[in-house]
């Protein structure tokens, strides 16, 4: 069967992307797509994913074919810089991993996310991430007094 | 582009990250067991997800790729009363508090997370290093979040009682075997703690019971220890094991008059490692086929530097990697390189640490 080298990809808000059909494969619900529906020439929509988010994913996609080039090590250098970036960018980006299904990339900055907790307060942890306090004051000391030595 | 489009259309827009349960458990899972308790007090929905038995489960099977040992001090260190277990993966080190006012004499068994330990029971008076059997309680602790039961007492013994841990793959419970000599019939008493009912329970007499409590090895909830008996005037070893029914049964060793074989679970199977017959300097691990029948095979033979197989204490499995001790010292040996290399553990020289046990932190409760 012959298949078509490249693939367009739409993001939500219209921006088209023709890459390699084998970049765009890493995502497992792109390959589900081609692979169930076989398009020729057609424009996957990818509603979930913004354009900028959309381009660096594909931009880790490109990265990552196997290149008999580029070792182990380089690849961790990579990675490292990759995922050096601002937490709204992380939230986008393993939203849309998430989506797209593309596990290195899941692993890869649920790590980095992970790292980010490592050592922090509570406090710190919800300032960093914007997430809301619902515990009481009570509850607050409650865990200090059970588990304080851990906040340290 | 209808037929296809469709199928991207399952859009989960969500305002935040960590409100999608699965990217949020993802991004826990790989946490320590420290930075898991500050997390705990984020929010409710962190706290309710962390504290739920399939993240401990999750989190329990993460960690198992990431095997140390631990250590505890055998005697205490009276000068600043800090006792404390050592954790430790042959590269960087770690030590965890003990519970205040437990001094473990002895770990017993490391399973789930949770180390199995022996402490003098309290008397009054003061605590001496291995004083002569006046009672001893069991205790249960987690060292990486530092809890700890102590079991219900049992009878006090002459004799120091022997013990086992039964426990299975998933985290539905675990159970203690407790051997204790009746003089005069030479027959042992077996009582059973299980961590479901919080008690122990008789359970019966057997004729054998283990030669000690460290050189047992549970696999799949059934418990295997060696074991030594006198027949027909001659010293004999062979494994006394007991099913999930509380069944128990013998299997014999290759080599019978083999006494000091120590046990390991090696990929879920029952090895023995052993002395080889015609030449000390090697060793020997025989891999159980079939335990009705006795069945072993050799599955290794390799030589090993230094010491003979006698002088061995103990030996710890973790992953492809033993970890053979002796008083004087400690080696790791490479089953895929067939390397041997020492290792040069800060402690390691001195001679005031239990044997090491492999470990893998959790969150698990001490009453799981």
């Amino acid at each position: 069967m012959a298949f078509t080298k490249k693939v367009t990809l739409k993001s939500s808000d219209g921006e088209l992307f023709i890459i390699d059909r084998a970049v765009a494969l890493q995502s497992r619900t792109i390959q589900y797509v081609l692979e169930d529906t076989n398009p020729v020439d057609a424009i996957i929509p990818v509603p979930a994913v913004d354009a900028r988010t959309l381009s660096k994913v594909l931009e880790y996609c490109k990265k990552h074919l196997i290149d008999l080039n580029t070792d182990f090590e380089d690849y961790s250098k990579w990675d490292k810089d990759f995922v050096d970036a601002e937490v709204w960018m992380l939230y986008d980006l393993i939203m849309a991993a998430d989506y797209l299904h593309i596990p290195p990339l899941i692993d890869l900055i649920c790590d980095k996310i992970a790292s980010m907790f490592k050592g922090q307060t509570p406090d710190k942890i919800r300032e960093i991430f914007n997430i809301d306090n619902d515990f009481s004051k009570e509850e607050e000391e409650d865990f200090k007094k059970k588990s304080g030595w851990a906040f340290k | 582009m209808d037929d296809f489009g469709s199928k991207l259309m399952r859009v989960t827009q969500s305002e935040n990250v960590f409100e999608v349960e699965e990217i949020l458990t993802n991004i826990l899972s790989r946490l320590p067991v420290k930075s898991l308790l500050v997390c705990k007090s984020v929010c409710k929905y962190w706290q309710g997800l962390i504290c739920s038995p399939s993240f401990i489960h999750l989190h329990l099977i993460q960690s198992q790729e990431n095997p140390s040992y631990v250590f505890c001090p055998s005697y205490v260190f009276w000068d600043n009363n800090a006792h404390w277990v050592i954790k430790t993966d042959g590269e960087t080190t770690q030590s965890f508090p003990v519970y205040d006012g437990f001094y473990f004499r002895d770990m017993i068994c490391s399973f789930n997370g949770l180390i199995c330990c022996t402490t003098p029971r309290k008397s009054g008076s003061c605590i001496i290093r291995r004083s002569p059997r006046r009672g001893m309680d069991i205790i249960i602790y987690n060292p990486a979040t530092r809890k700890v039961l102590s079991l219900p007492p049992t009878p006090k013994t002459h004799y120091a009682p022997k013990l086992g841990v039964s426990f299975g793959p998933t985290i539905d419970g675990y159970e203690i075997f407790q051997f204790f000599l009746i003089r005069e019939e030479q027959l042992y008493e077996c009582m059973v703690y299980s961590s479901i009912t919080g008690s122990w329970e008789f359970i019966g007499t057997v004729a054998h019971a283990p030669f000690n409590s460290f050189n047992h090895v549970c696999i799949d909830g059934i418990v295997y220890w060696f074991s030594r008996s006198r027949i027909d005037g001659r010293l004999v070893g062979h494994i006394l094991t007991v099913d999930r029914e509380e069944k128990f049964s013998i299997i014999r060793i290759p080599e019978e008059e083999t006494l000091y074989p120590l046990l390991v679970n090696l990929e879920g199977c029952l090895c023995l490692v052993a002395e080889n017959g015609l030449d000390q300097n090697r060793f020997d691990i025989w891999a159980l086929q079939n335990s009705k029948e006795s069945v072993w095979v050799k599955k290794w033979s390799d030589y090993m530097p230094s010491f003979k197989i006698e002088q061995l204490q103990y030996i710890v499995v973790r992953k492809n990697e033993i970890l053979f001790g002796s008083w004087k010292q400690y080696l790791f040996y490479n089953m895929g390189t067939r390397t041997w290399r020492e290792f040069n553990w800060e402690y390691g020289r001195e001679n005031g640490f239990s044997f090491p046990l492999a470990y893998t932190e959790s969150l698990l409760s001490c009453k799981y």
